[in-house]
């Protein structure tokens, strides 16, 4: 698969162990070993208690579709229009956005069962993986 | 827990007395032809400068002054040459209830709020790589890239959820553009005058679909101000004291940036909790309100607000704002003035000055008549708070 070429992610002290495990093909994110919360984006602390014992948790990438646009006007230069942008919710809880692959607009609908996938991209200092919605 | 007693003693001890606006529409144009002569600090002053005359104050009457969100505190007071005994920074519905807090316990007497913003010259963006309020609002940048930003990608989210959980259709979404722009055709200072049919909603553009061009709110230069003071300096002025008779507030951040109480709650939460306090502070009900203005930097704010608010079930605002409702003559006017889709987008600042020149009986042919009670309402970013101004005498 080609590499697009994408606008690269925030790399913040927390989303750092984030992105790598995406670089690994996984999708792993903080959970507590206080109260077992598990959020996104990755902090600090557990938003829920506080406490700052958690671990980088895998999760099962399957989730279901909440909500979705079609973007028609272009914001940035690397990213042709029309695209799909998609919130999912995993079945750990957490909403996460993505684009989704092989589906077209007419088709989405709410609830859809998804997983996630690991797609090639390419920014101006190299290539990376990214992650993405595919449906069931 | 908000303190209602306290908030009692609040309630109507402060008014409105002054209110200034700058030329949007011819200012809309210069931006068109590239004949801007102001800064935002030049609409500032202009609007700064009206309002006083509005409120037959002087310059060196004011004691107290707040800075819209997009100027400098020190500068603005340098350019209008005001050295106050208290000052603050906010936006439009925080820098009314901080003046209202500031006046009721005597920091200052009289407070000029000025805001200025010369966002369509200066080029702002509110998508994109360079998208403004991300230092503020992450999930505003947070998304770049999978392509995901702006401000009107998420309310397109929540519109499209909206739409498959309530059976809301476009046509009927586009109800709220062509009330403000039957309310904008009767402003003169509006920006979008000409009439706007179904079809003509229906044919503007999508720019993150569901939204359509005229879902979403203009981008122009201008200035607004406001003069505030007691309620007992007020009834010795010339013009109706336009009294700030409750104030509610509640910010939903937990989640944010995941979109959680956007997408699965459109911000209800925050809504019923502000909703409660400002109804209760103010002693009216949603059945008492004349008229209502939305921060609409797109239209399904309205939807989500009124039901929030308890003006219609969840679910039913479709319903609520078909056939007319919400424009001249309907059961329930909204932003009368055309709101930020039609009049000017302000930043909720010009949703104050048309509340003040309704309750005055001012607004001329989008009067709305009898007008006692408004009440303003926004949520940006799920940051909702309300105010309810009551005309004196009311």
């Amino acid at each position: 698969m080609t590499a697009l070429a994408r606008p690269r992610p925030i790399m913040g002290v927390y989303e750092k162990p984030f992105w790598e495990a995406v670089q690994q093909r996984e999708l792993r994110l903080q959970r507590c070993r206080n109260c077992d919360h598990v959020w996104y984006p990755p902090g600090p602390v557990c938003p829920s208690c506080l406490s700052d014992d958690w671990r980088w948790d895998r999760m099962s990438g399957r989730g279901r579709v909440i909500a979705w646009t079609v973007f028609h006007r272009q914001y940035f230069r690397e990213l042709p229009v029309p695209y799909l942008v998609v919130s999912v919710a995993l079945e750990e809880g957490p909403l996460l956005i993505a684009n989704i692959l092989g589906v077209e607009p007419a088709a989405m609908r709410l609830d859809m069962a998804v997983h996630v996938e690991f797609e090639p991209a390419r920014s101006a200092d190299g290539d990376w993986l990214i992650y993405q919605w595919a449906p069931d | 827990m908000p303190n209602s007693l306290r908030l009692a003693a609040l309630a109507d001890s402060v008014a409105v007395v002054g209110v200034g606006d700058t030329d949007y529409a011819v200012d809309y144009q210069r931006a068109r032809d590239k004949q801007v002569d102001k800064d935002a600090y030049g609409y500032a002053a202009l609007a700064f400068k009206r309002a006083l005359a509005d409120a037959g104050v002087a310059c060196s009457d004011i004691d107290g002054l707040i800075a819209g969100p997009t100027l400098a505190g020190e500068r603005l007071g340098e350019v209008l040459g005001i050295d106050p005994r208290w000052s603050a920074q906010g936006d439009a519905v925080n820098a009314i209830m901080q003046a209202a807090i500031a006046i009721h316990s005597g920091f200052a007497e009289c407070i000029a709020l000025v805001y200025g913003n010369n966002q369509r010259s200066k080029g702002t963006q509110y998508g994109g790589p360079r998208a403004d309020g991300g230092e503020r609002y992450l999930a505003y940048v947070y998304y770049a890239p999978w392509g995901m930003t702006s401000q009107g990608a998420l309310y397109a989210l929540m519109t499209q959820r909206y739409m498959a959980l309530h059976g809301l259709k476009s046509e009927n979404l586009g109800e709220i553009a062509m009330a403000q722009r039957r309310f904008a055709k009767m402003n003169d200072n509006a920006i979008m005058r000409a009439p706007l049919t179904t079809a003509e909603y229906l044919a503007g553009r999508f720019i993150c679909e569901p939204l359509r061009l005229f879902d979403y709110c203009l981008v122009n230069d201008g200035g607004v101000a406001m003069i505030m003071t007691t309620a007992e300096r007020a009834r010795r002025m010339a013009k109706t004291p336009v009294l700030v008779s409750g104030v509610g507030r509640s910010d939903i951040n937990s989640g944010a940036t995941s979109l959680q109480p956007r997408l699965i709650d459109f911000y209800h939460t925050g809504h019923r909790q502000t909703a409660a306090q400002v109804f209760d502070m103010a002693g009216v009900g949603p059945g008492d309100i004349d008229l209502v203005q939305i921060y609409d930097s797109f239209s399904v704010h309205v939807l989500f607000a009124l039901e929030g608010f308890g003006y219609c079930p969840v679910g039913e605002a479709g319903q609520f704002i078909a056939n007319g409702a919400i424009g001249p003559g309907g059961r329930l006017p909204i932003n009368t003035s055309g709101g930020h889709l039609s009049e000017a987008y302000m930043q909720g600042w010009n949703h104050q000055v048309e509340i003040v020149r309704q309750l005055r009986r001012e607004a001329g042919a989008r009067q709305v008549e009898g007008a006692r009670h408004a009440q303003y309402i926004s949520d940006v970013a799920g940051k909702v708070a309300s105010v309810i101004y009551k005309r004196e005498g009311s």
